[in-house]
């Protein structure tokens, strides 16, 4: 009956430390796939990869792409977030290409670029924007 | 005579979109393989698209639907507003794509400009046409005479060119459309209508519509940063070691506007910097590092706080002395611009007197002579405390250089792991950990003492991956907050 109780809780805890380990592994998998991530509880503890930056802002490449109108068309160019904030303005010719830089808070991912009339949702694709006249319809 | 002033005023404030450099309509070819190119030059399509099984010539031409309704708008092509001369003609190309059908049509009319209606489309005018009974499957030349009564008027008319007919199921091919002695009168960037005049009171070119100072010729646009509200720096202040990581030592409220003109150069930039809380006994001054820029580049600097720090030396632009970069000091002395009201710290404990806080507002102004001007891109500001009024003890963001006046003697004491010559700048050597953060959004700062992460429990998230995932830990509305710790 002794060795029966030693055998049975013997089993037991295999079985909890069976568990346990699986749970282990489990949670490495998870936070090597980057879904899930270490739990900590002071900002000291956290475990960043060395080139993190800290940064909340991306810094986009917008890029215009000239169209050769008949008569130089000049109007303004204007920036906005999907929300409708306008981050960026200049005075743009139609016929001219244009490229620089709009920093952005980085959970953006679209943005809504305007040209007058000409109004466009575009995607944010690797830091990079781009616009052109031509509207499919 | 106050009226006539007033005209002349507003006529002298008019200015005609290019007129000078008004140009003919071009020949539409199809060959882009899409009519949006010929859409964006103002040409409009009922039902004609590009075909490159249904051509006349080259890789593509227009082709439109079965031509067997009747109808003036069954399938048309209208071309762009224009000013017309004598002796123009519409000339292209045409056939059908099958012989089927009872009769097709070729009819040719003009639009009146009517600003009251639809796309500025007024009366239409049917002035030619041209008919077949047997059905042309192969390429007709048609040549057709620009009607005299809207040559040499001084007027924009927009020509209809309408194909269509009755039975059958036989489409309509045209190519190479060309309509001579044109002068271009539409404006792709207003719904295409007519060019027209604006009214630009500065005369810089910018509309006074779109001119945030329309009448002021060295100023066109506004562009603010964050677009919304303001953002928020946070400090910690006991670098070269590692602190509290409340990041309440410093914190700022700030909102920049970088004002440019119609050049797309910058101006000046309006600076605000609010101070909110300071949670450390050190007497920490702020000040901003415009990256990579000549101190000369600006010309003034107004509204700095600045009372009479031993360490601070102040050229005649406003700038810091002795820098190779512009640097500009903000206030040198916090606890000067907003004493505690009773404990040690100002705006972190909950049971302490409020301190409204401080606000500094600057005005920075750029050259804008020639070779000296910025893009709005080249401005790259580096903002960073000094700590206790040791001018050399900079605390900066992560990954932004210190300024030529920091010690270099702090860098790699106690937890810091700045390389100057890895370009690595204020991380902590055990785990990459910052000693500042910039919020592009205004967001409530730690309680005394209470780690950040414990405020902002998406923040580890985002850390930890990279800053992949929870990218909108701090905002209101998706990040979650223990609302208890924070102030």
């Amino acid at each position: 009956m002794k060795n029966t109780k030693s055998i049975l809780g013997f089993l037991i805890i295999g079985a909890v430390g069976l568990s346990a380990c699986k749970k282990e592994s489990l949670l490495q998998l998870e936070t090597s796939n980057n879904e899930t991530f270490s739990d900590v509880s002071s900002f000291k503890d956290l475990k960043v990869q060395s080139n993190f930056n800290w940064k909340l802002t991306n810094e986009i490449t917008l890029d215009v792409i000239a169209f050769p109108a008949p008569v130089k068309i000049e109007n303004t160019l204007t920036v906005k977030t999907e929300s409708g904030e306008v981050v960026f303005k200049k005075l743009q010719q139609m016929n001219q290409p244009f490229t620089g830089k709009v920093l952005l808070p980085s959970k953006e991912t679209k943005l809504i670029i305007s040209f007058g009339s000409i109004s466009k949702t575009v995607d944010i694709i690797n830091n990079r924007v781009e616009f052109d006249y031509l509207i499919e319809n | 005579m106050k009226t006539l002033k007033l005209i002349t005023s507003l006529l002298f404030t008019m200015i005609l979109i290019q007129k000078s450099s008004a140009q003919t309509l071009a020949t539409i070819t199809a060959e882009s393989g899409s009519r949006s190119y010929d859409q964006a030059n103002c040409w409009s399509f009922g039902t004609f698209s590009p075909s490159a099984t249904s051509k006349i010539n080259g890789n593509y031409s227009y082709r439109g639907n079965s031509a067997s309704n009747p109808s003036l708008y069954a399938a048309f092509i209208t071309a762009p507003w224009c000013k017309f001369a004598s002796g123009g003609t519409i000339t292209l190309k045409a056939k059908l794509d099958a012989s089927n059908g009872t009769f097709r049509r070729l009819v040719f009319s003009y639009y009146s400009y009517d600003s009251t209606k639809n796309y500025g489309q007024g009366t239409l005018v049917r002035f030619d046409s041209v008919s077949y009974t047997t059905i042309p499957t192969t390429t007709q030349n048609i040549s057709i005479n620009i009607p005299s009564a809207i040559v040499s008027n001084d007027k924009v008319y927009a020509i209809l060119i309408s194909a269509f007919g009755s039975g059958g199921s036989s489409r309509w091919i045209l190519d190479d459309i060309n309509i001579s002695n044109t002068t271009y009168w539409a404006n792709p960037s207003k719904n295409c209508l007519p060019l027209a005049l604006i009214i630009d009171t500065d005369q810089d070119g910018v509309q006074d519509s779109d001119d945030a100072y329309p009448q002021d010729a060295a100023r066109a646009y506004n562009n603010y940063f964050p677009s919304k509200g303001n953002g928020t720096l946070m400090f910690e202040d006991l670098w070269p070691s590692l602190g509290d990581y409340d990041f309440n030592d410093l914190v700022l409220g700030y909102k920049r506007n970088t004002v440019t003109n119609a050049s797309n150069k910058v101006v000046e930039i309006k600076m605000t910097y609010i101070i909110k809380a300071i949670g450390a006994a050190n007497s920490n001054g702020f000040g901003i590092q415009f990256d990579n820029l000549d101190p000369s580049k600006i010309v003034s600097v107004k509204g700095v706080k600045t009372k009479e720090a031993k360490w601070l030396s102040v050229s005649g632009n406003g700038t810091e002395n002795n820098q190779k970069f512009a640097n500009v000091i903000v206030f040198d002395n916090v606890n000067a611009l907003m004493p505690n009201a009773g404990g040690s710290l100002v705006n972190t404990n909950s049971g302490a007197p409020f301190v409204t806080p401080d606000t500094t507002q600057l005005t920075i102004a750029f050259s804008t002579d020639k070779g000296k001007e910025l893009s709005i891109d080249e401005i790259r500001i580096n903002p960073y405390i000094i700590v206790n009024q040791d001018r050399g003890k900079e605390i900066h963001l992560p990954k932004f250089e210190p300024t030529n006046l920091a010690s270099t003697k702090l860098f790699g004491q106690s937890q810091d792991n700045t390389k100057l010559d890895e370009k690595t700048y204020y991380t902590s050597k055990n785990g990459n950990l910052p000693w500042a953060l910039d919020v592009p959004a205004e967001i409530p700062y730690m309680m005394e003492r209470e780690d950040f992460i414990a405020g902002y429990l998406d923040f580890e998230k985002w850390a930890q991956s990279n800053g992949q995932s929870n990218k909108d830990w701090y905002d209101a509305a998706k990040g979650k907050r223990e609302n208890k710790k924070i102030y």
